[in-house]
Order: C-alpha cells, then structure tokens, then sequence
C-alpha cells in the first residue's frame, strides 16, 4: 500500500472520478427509462441519491484529502455502496426484474468499485473486493423473490468471475505501474543530486586525497574510497553482463577498493553488439584477477585496463601496471594466477601474453578473436 | 625544456572552486609560481592575456565559458591544461581538439601532476591513457563515417600505446623508435583531431546551411 500518492496513481483516481459521475448519470438515465418498473420509486431515488452523495464526496476529497480515497476503508466504503445498490435493484423494481432483460439499477457502479479499490488498495483486495461486491447480485435477487435455478446461479457466478479478473489485472496493473514510478522518481532525484555532488563534493575529495597524501595517508585513502563508492553510486555501473566496459569497470572498481589502489579503465569500440556474455564473464574475470596481481605483488602506483573492439568482434584487453615488474625467464611469481588467467581466456578461445621486465612494469594482454 | 629549467613556472589556476586552487596553489610547490587565479572564463581569458603565463591549469566546467571558451581564446598564447574531476565527458575532446595541451584528473597523486603539469609547460602534450582510448574512438566513428581512418598505422599503434598506459619511453622502446618520435606522434594526432573536428564543424555547418 502506498503511504503517498504517485502522480499517475493520482491521474488514474480522478479518470475513475470521473467516470463515476459517467455512470451515475447512466444510471439515473436507466431508472427514468424504466420507471414504469419501479416497484418503489422513492428507494430509487435514495439510491441514486446516496450514489450522488459517494460521488461528490470522493471528487471533493480528491481535491482536498485524496490520501483517504487511497485507505482500506474507504474503499470498503466503496464496494458496500457497490453491494447495496446490487440489494436495492431487487427491491425498487418490481417482482420479476431480476435475472430479467432489463438493465440493473447499479449498471457499472460495482465494476467501477472494484477496479478503484484494486487501484486503491491492491490486485488482491480489487479481486476479493470484485467477488464479494459480485455477491450483490444474489442478494439483489433474493430481494426481489426471484428463484435461484442453474442459469441464474451461474450468471451470479459469471459476474464474479468477470468482477474478480478485472480487479485483480487492473490492480496488478496499478502496482507495477507504482513500482516503475518509484523507480523513476529515485532516478530523477538521484540525477539532481549526482549533478550537485559531481561539481562539489567530489571536487572537494580530489583535493583532501591529493593534499593529505604525505601526511595523513589514512585520511587520503578514506577520501579516495569515498570518491570512488560515490561515483559508484552516482553514475552506476551499466549491465555487466553484457557490457565489456560495465564488467571491466565492475572488476577494477572492487579489486581497486579492497587494495586502496588507483585504475583507470577505457574502452574502445563496440558500439554495435558486443561480445557475448560468457566472453565478457572470462575477460572480466581475468582482469580481476591479473589487477589483484599486480595489486599483491608490483606495488603499483597505478593501473590502467583497457579494452578494444574490432568491427569484427575481436577483442583486445591490456591490463598494465607501472609496478616493479619481474623477469618472466626466471621468476615463476604468480604462476598459479597466470595459469588462472590462461584457462579462463582458453575456455572462449582466447590466449595471453605477459610483458614485464624488472623494473618496467607488467603488462597482461588478452586477445579473443 | 630550455629557459623553464631556470626559473619557476609562471602558472594561472582557473577554477570556480576556491578550495580546489587553495588546494592546487599549496602542492604545486616551488617549481611553479601561481601569477594569476580566476574563477570563472572570462576571468581567465582577461588573466592570461594581461600576464601571459607559461602555463595554465583550468577547470573544464566553469561559469561564463567553461574551460573549452578559454581554450578557444587563449590556445595560441600558452600550454593549456584541462584538470577535470570526470573522465567521462565529450567536452573534453572538443576541448583537446581545441588546443587544450592535455587533460589530467583531479584525483591524480599529486609528484604525477607536478610532473605532468611540468612537461605541459614544456610543450609536451599529456595524455592520459583514458583521453588517448577517447580520442580513438573518435577517430573510429571518423573513419566509419568518411570510409578511412585519418591515422597513420604508426600513428593509430602509438596511440593504443597511450591508452595502454605507456609512457614515451615505454613506446619509444616497444617500437624502436625514440621517445622524441612518440611524442611527435602524439602531436601530430592531436594535429589531426583538430583538423578532422573542425572539418566535422564545417560539413556539418553546410549541411544544415549555418555559416
């Protein structure tokens, strides 16, 4: 249940609104076209009458109060007018209107409740609601001295199934069309905010990181996290697994987090459908694993991944690190890593090259044809 | 470097942020001395013209102009260098294309930005791996839509060097040529990028019939 009202939730209650005075006119139509049935005209007036009542009253409080027209309550309000006006049918026309050709004095009035309640209140309650108000029929008929054979047992039972599913999808409906609202609404207010931050606070983190890196390196790496887990939170991080840049973002954003280290990542190309997914898994976790390497073992200033497809759909990615290096003729450093790295990249067909030399730095290249 | 080794670098900041100069002026140190500040484009546009510096660190996204108006203006006069706190931004290219000597990231250790901000003041263009991967694309999306790819073999392989984080020793090494020759690469790309944007400028001005 909604503690407060969404703009389209708020659209579709006046449309509702509006219809009701639709069919209160019907329905005032209906009773003067068959006045000749009416067994006691006066019921049929304060019918219509009390219908007029609940119809100005809810077009006033959506003005005014429209949280009520959304409570439990009201809407049981709602479906008992509904009900009622089913009752009064069977006695304000004469013996023999029920199940009869002639038009019902409710005529859309309980179908209108049931949808507004299900709006209102939820696909469960609009079903529920939808049967019972349903049941108004029976007792319409009851009122009127009809008898109950098969046929009209199971219009009775027509009609609650009828009820029932409309309530039931057009509340459904309302509740997924307020969840993609809330949605939108955190979006649109996450999109002023990540405006305000990106020219204010994190301006001021690159400041505090930089200036305090001699001497507080604590507070440096406190505001370099925080910039990071803002910008996260800020400009998101795509689909990834079907985005190489998302996923290759994702890997360096938690490898670089956990070891205080900066990476850079870029990507270039793919701008029509990208590599599949399984690839994108394997790339993405070699680099994770080659960046953790460095992290572990070079200490880094910095690492820059990046990545380039071809129009064809091969795929280049170089994980590259300005860390100490070794000498892949004789240091076996990371080999179960590497070999890590290797089984992933030969699993969609792919290869790897290392290039380090002491001193220079490590540079893992990844090719995927 | 010549006559820059001798003396400080004669620097103007322009940013609209005055913690970010406070913050710039203090770790700049003694290599560089700040002869002017602004906080907007047309400040900056006025304090380069009246001191002509030997360098100028300015915000990309700054009231009256933002940084790409005082590129435009003042390109010819001095090195100038974007500082941004976002990498991913298509301004940044129109500023590079426009003259910008490079772009560096607020979030960058300060002995690197020093040194970088040195080399810029050098004449050196300095190119971030991610600007370098930036300006690939674009020539990409140039060579999908004019049929060839305004870059050279060797120029397109230095410049995925760059984007690979190579310095131009580094590439001066893996290509067997001199660091000297990368770097003029590099400025002979930006050269291109320049040319081909402002051809885009035009073609796209003629067919929309703007002069």
């Amino acid at each position: 249940m909604a503690a407060r009202m969404l703009p389209t939730e708020y659209t579709v209650l006046r449309a509702f609104a509006a219809a009701r005075w639709v069919v209160w006119a019907w329905l005032v139509l209906l009773c003067w076209l068959q006045r000749d049935e009416l067994a006691h005209p006066a019921g049929a007036v304060a019918a219509l009458a009390s219908a007029a009542a609940f119809t100005v009253a809810s077009t006033a409080l959506l003005r005014r109060e429209h949280a009520v027209l959304l409570r439990p309550s009201w809407a049981v309000l709602d479906l008992g007018l509904a009900f009622g006006l089913l009752v009064a049918d069977g006695v304000v026309y004469g013996r023999g209107h029920a199940f009869g050709s002639a038009q019902n004095l409710a005529g859309n009035w309980p179908f209108l409740s049931a949808v507004t309640a299900a709006v209102a209140v939820g696909p469960r309650a609009g079903a529920l609601g939808g049967m019972v108000v349903a049941l108004g029929r029976a007792g319409g008929a009851w009122a009127n001295d009809a008898s109950f054979g098969r046929s009209e047992l199971t219009s009775i039972g027509g009609t609650m199934v009828a009820y029932a599913i409309a309530g039931g999808t057009l509340g459904w409906m309302a509740a997924r069309l307020r969840e993609v609202e809330t949605v939108l609404a955190a979006r649109r207010a996450r999109d002023e905010v990540a405006a305000t931050l990106h020219d204010g606070v994190l301006q001021t983190l690159a400041v505090v990181a930089r200036r305090s890196a001699d001497v507080l390196p604590d507070v440096a790496a406190l505001a370099r996290r925080t910039d990071r887990e803002l910008r996260l939170w800020l400009f998101g991080e795509g689909d990834v697994d079907h985005d190489l840049e998302a996923a290759l973002r994702r890997a360096a954003q938690d490898v670089g987090m956990r070891h205080d280290l900066q990476v850079t990542v870029s990507v270039v190309g793919g701008d029509d459908a990208g590599p599949p997914a399984r690839t994108i898994a394997a790339v993405s976790g070699a680099v994770r694993e080659a960046v953790t390497n460095a992290a572990k073992h070079a200490a880094p200033q910095r690492v820059v991944v990046f990545g380039e497809l071809d129009d064809d759909g091969a795929l280049f990615v170089s994980v590259h690190d300005d860390g100490c290096g070794f000498d892949p003729s004789t240091v076996r450093s990371g080999v179960g890593i590497t070999s890590s790295i290797r089984r992933r990249l030969a699993d969609v067909g792919g290869r790897v090259e290392i290039d380090s030399a002491p001193g220079r730095g490590t540079e893992v290249k990844l090719w995927v044809p | 470097m010549g006559a820059l080794n001798d003396r400080a670098i004669r620097t103007v900041l322009a940013d609209d942020h005055a913690v970010v100069r406070a913050g710039l002026r203090a770790e700049l140190g003694e290599r560089f001395a700040v002869v002017g500040e602004a906080d907007d484009a047309e400040g900056a546009i006025d304090v380069i013209d009246a001191h002509r510096p030997d360098l100028v660190v300015c915000d990309l996204h700054m009231p009256r102009g933002g940084g790409l108006a005082v590129v435009k203006a003042c390109a010819p006069i001095c090195p100038i260098v974007i500082l941004t706190v976002s990498e991913a931004e298509r301004d940044l290219l129109d500023a590079v294309a426009g003259g910008a000597a490079g772009y560096l990231l607020k979030t960058m250790p300060t002995p690197e930005l020093r040194d970088a901000l040195v080399r810029a003041a050098a004449g050196e263009p300095v190119f971030s791996p991610s600007l370098a991967a930036l300006v690939l694309g674009e020539f990409r999306r140039l060579a999908r839509e004019a049929g060839t790819n305004p870059l050279t073999e060797r120029e397109r392989g230095v410049l995925q060097l760059v984007a690979r984080g190579q310095t131009y020793a580094e590439i001066g090494r893996n290509l067997a040529i001199s660091p000297k020759t990368a770097e003029n690469h590099v400025r002979n790309i930006l050269g291109k990028l320049q040319l081909s944007r402002r051809a885009d400028l035009v073609r796209y001005a003629v067919e929309h019939g703007l002069d």
